[in-house]
């Protein structure tokens, strides 16, 4: 018996060692420090943290990740270290609460600062910044009059002038599921399979790619995210191929062009709630809104908030574009997340890798 | 007693195989519990191509390597010319460059807008695409071209040292017995070099067909590019492991048949009859044409690259913040040298526990489990090795809950163990064949005359098996160390909060089209990579040295 008790003993020091290395004590004992897991990249949060750091006196940990964050999460389960998610896409932060990994937000600050649409309905996550899917398009061979929406690309008159990354990347699969929303599976299946014949090149590189090859004289338009514009316009070594390029916000006579959001949620399992909310709160502020705005060209969603000088640029000689905004499609933003997967399956059956 | 240890042995070898083949096993356990069906669809529309583009990229680069590899190996091997001696240490310098890195070199040095065709449209006066012709880069012949490049060194080295091993008498009987120098080397050199070069072979054909960073760049998918995008993108986590799992059993096949090919020869290098091989001195011409020959993939493989790197970080080394540069060296040096030496230390136990067996069906299962980890690409190893340890931990944490009303919270996932087991599984085998081939140098016959000559174990390790196996213990380290510093994908999914290495810098860098800017942290990849090298001594370095250097120790 006297064995045993000791035995018992020495159990729980082991395991009371052990628990000293555990993901468990970067949270809980230290309620100074969040944990972020985040599919953004570092680069691009650094400044938005930093400013965080600095006001809250709160570090914030970070693992970015672009692939398996969900993964991760629900492996961990409930002693998950993570107290928030970033992500760049509406369709995970679905994912996210339709897996059950996050928790109801409640904070009224939030509530205030970003409008309706952009948060979701149940409560368990907010948007933070937005960004269209559009045309560039080269400034020397293509008149911005002949474009006019996502659905001419399909129009033989752009055979062998098209540019296009993966298909199966999230962002065109967003886009896709947008015309599956709006004209059906049918029609966006077409659509994929006419697009991918237009094409000059096998799909390939990133969005920058695009723009590059544009430049070059490979192709002449390409679907591109308006922000990468502004963050190449800033680039000395970028900055030639992105001023040959013009930024064409397509479908503003009917459903209007294709935006997604970045946002975030608080995990379920977090342990440090007072301190995950007031980053939340943060990234709904201001400060924060107006960083997004400047520094990563995106467009904010506080109200009221500018976007920069740069974004205000896009779309200035298209009629209706007023300062660089135009009109969203907002109706297809909230159905993205449910229509992913039988988009891919779409894009899978069209070829178009 | 003898049978008690003899089971106890085989229970080790089994507790460390399931181990090491853990995510073979998650994988095949979740593919059969798919979220949504979603097989048909994929064999229905993408799944045909993907498997066509993996079997090419595989028989592709898999030709490719072994040719680069063979030829450069027997030049180096068996001839004499110019540089010579340079090349048998330069050679497998192109291990060193993240695969990545140079996929994407190439892509940006010969695409339309690189400045290869620029110059070309320049000398020519040509305006467009379409006024002249010049083959697709991103393409499976422009990847399998830079993947052969790039891989062809594994089957370099392993060829290389077993020609190292072979003796000049086995030639000269050859060609005593009337049969020239060609058949003398295809029919004695070659076969009696078939292990290793198997060995490397195999090694390149796991690491093509689990590649997932280069054959994305360059935009062809395979079925490693499948797996990503059912379950990352579809989230269905069964329908990818079943793919995975297919991806599996192509390895196992191969593995099998290859086993299978060569199950009734036993190989052992004869030593005691060594005496080194006479090189053919090559002059002039017939020098020259031995040199372009391995200069050709040395350029290819590492110097071009190398040299863009490097000339890209003399213009960025301004804006470097060092203390983060530091930080992301020192995680990836205390990574790679930790697996390094974990692996070591398993495959020595391995390959004891497996020689004092003997030839045994059961062992050389386990043996094939235990190396599968190579096969497997690297986010499926990291969901794999993800899944049952944190299973693990809250088992822990629900024990300690529920006993002591404090529960432990998650103790290996989402800390560097992780990231090292995972590591472990996947280069053990790199680890273990190094070590293997090294054990086929101590005859069965050497430790029964030492054990005759009184010789207890630990002479027989210290003073027979330690310097025989030297070369092959470097070797397994520098493989090891090597390829750790430039695992990206597990890392990335692993990997504790605020924890970069190198390798994960350079690819957030590179990936938002910032190659330039990331240029240091490869130059820095590469520049580690050499460490062992230099601290270790070159496997193929002063082989004459060393012997007489062995022969003065016994």
């Amino acid at each position: 018996m006297l064995i045993l008790f000791s035995l018992a003993k020495l159990f729980r020091n082991c395991l009371f060692v052990l628990s000293l290395f555990s993901t468990k004590s970067y949270a809980s004992k230290n309620l100074k420090e969040v944990n972020l897991y985040s599919y953004r990249q570092e680069f691009l949060l650094r400044p938005l943290l930093k400013a965080f750091e600095s006001t809250s006196k709160i570090k914030v940990n970070v693992v970015t990740m672009k692939k398996g964050i969900i993964q991760r999460l629900k492996a961990e389960g409930k002693n998950s270290p993570a107290d928030l998610v970033l992500t760049a896409d509406i369709a995970n932060l679905e994912l996210l609460s339709k897996e059950g990994l996050l928790q109801k937000l409640n904070l009224k600050k939030v509530e205030k600062n970003i409008p309706k649409d952009f948060r979701d309905p149940k409560g368990y996550w907010v948007g933070l910044s937005a960004r269209a899917r559009i045309i560039y398009y080269s400034k020397k061979r293509v008149n911005p009059k002949n474009l006019g929406s996502y659905e001419d690309l399909m129009s033989k008159k752009f055979k062998g002038r098209i540019c296009s990354r993966s298909g199966l990347h999230p962002y065109n699969v967003s886009l896709l599921s947008s015309l599956v929303f709006h004209h059906g599976e049918a029609f966006a299946l077409n659509w994929a399979k006419k697009v991918r014949e237009n094409l000059a090149r096998k799909p390939q590189g990133n969005d920058r790619s695009q723009v590059k090859a544009i430049s070059e004289g490979l192709c002449d338009i390409s679907l591109g995210n308006t922000y990468y514009m502004g963050k190449m316009l800033e680039k000395p070594s970028q900055r030639e191929w992105a001023s040959r390029t013009g930024i064409f916000f397509p479908n503003q006579k009917t459903s209007g062009s294709h935006i997604n959001i970045t946002g975030v949620g608080i995990t379920k399992s977090s342990r440090n709630v007072e301190g995950a909310r007031k980053l939340v709160e943060f990234l709904t502020g201001s400060l924060a809104q107006h960083m997004y705005g400047q520094v990563n060209h995106e467009y904010p969603l506080k109200e009221g908030v500018p976007v920069s000088g740069i974004v205000k640029s896009f779309g200035a000689n298209q009629l209706g574009i007023t300062n660089g905004y135009f009109k969203r499609d907002l109706k297809a933003l909230v159905k993205l997340s449910e229509l992913r997967s039988k988009s891919i399956k779409l894009l899978n059956k069209a070829g178009f890798e | 007693m003898k049978k008690v240890l003899r089971l106890k042995r085989v229970w080790v070898l089994l507790v460390l195989s399931a181990l090491f083949s853990l995510p073979f096993f998650s994988t095949l356990l979740l593919s059969v519990s798919p979220d949504e069906p979603v097989f048909k669809h994929l064999w229905e529309t993408v799944l045909p191509g993907y498997i066509k583009n993996t079997f090419l990229l595989m028989i592709g680069v898999g030709i490719g390597s072994f040719f680069l590899g063979l030829v450069t190996a027997t030049l180096v091997s068996f001839f004499k010319f110019p540089g010579r001696q340079l090349f048998q240490k330069f050679l497998i310098l192109p291990l060193a460059i993240p695969g990545f890195v140079i996929g994407t070199v190439y892509l940006q040095f010969f695409e339309y807008s690189g400045p290869f065709q620029s110059l070309i449209r320049k000398l020519f006066g040509f305006q467009t695409a379409s006024e002249y012709w010049f083959p697709e880069i991103a393409s499976l012949g422009g990847v399998t071209v830079v993947l052969s490049f790039i891989l062809f060194p594994y089957v370099f080295m392993t060829t290389r040292s077993a020609f190292m091993e072979q003796s000049q008498r086995f030639f000269e009987v050859s060609r005593s017995l009337g049969k020239g120098p060609i058949r003398s080397f295809t029919s004695v050199i070659l076969p009696l070099s078939r292990p290793s070069l198997t060995l490397g072979l195999s090694l390149v054909l796991m690491e093509a067909a689990s590649d997932f960073g280069t054959v994305h760049f360059f935009g062809v998918p395979t079925l490693t590019s499948g797996i990503y995008s059912v379950w990352l993108q579809m989230n269905n986590l069964g329908g990818a492991a079943q793919l995975a799992s297919m991806l599996l059993s192509f390895m196992i096949l191969f593995i099998t048949l290859e086993k299978w090919s060569r199950s009734q020869k036993s190989y052992y290098s004869l030593k005691g009859n060594h005496r080194q091989m006479e090189l053919k001195e090559l002059k002039g011409l017939k020098g020259f044409a031995a040199f372009s020959l391995c200069l050709i993939p040395l350029f290819f493989g590492f110097l071009f690259p190398f040299s863009l790197l490097l000339f890209w970080s003399f213009s960025h080394i301004g804006q470097i913040e060092f203390s983060r540069f530091l930080n992301d060296l020192g995680h990836t040096i205390f990574l790679a040298l930790s697996a390094g030496g974990l692996c070591l230390l398993f495959s020595l136990l391995f390959n004891y526990i497996q020689r004092s067996l003997g030839k045994n069906r059961l062992v050389e299962g386990m043996v094939s489990f235990a190396t599968l980890g190579y096969s497997i690409p690297g986010p499926v190893l990291a969901l794999g090795v993800l899944i049952p340890l944190a299973k693990f931990d809250n088992f822990i944490d629900s024990i300690a809950l529920s006993l002591f009303g404090n529960g432990t919270g998650l103790i290996f996932s989402g800390s560097v163990a992780a990231i090292l087991l995972a590591y472990l599984i996947r280069f053990f085998v790199l680890s273990y064949g190094s070590i293997q081939t090294g054990f086929l140098r101590i005859t069965p016959k050497m430790d029964e005359a030492a054990i005759q000559l009184g010789a207890g174990v630990f002479d027989r390790v210290s003073k027979i098996h330690g310097p025989l196996l030297k070369r092959s213990l470097a070797t397994s380290l520098i493989l090891v160390f090597v390829d750790s510093m430039k695992e990206l994908p597990a890392t990335l999914m692993l990997r504790p909060f605020n924890y970069n290495t190198l390798a994960t810098r350079l690819y957030e860098l590179s990936s938002d089209e910032r190659l330039m800017e990331s240029a240091p942290w490869g130059v820095a990849i590469v520049l580690s990579g050499l460490l062992p090298l230099i601290i270790l001594g070159h496997p193929f370095g002063g082989k004459r040295n060393n012997l007489k250097e062995e022969e003065k120790e016994s």
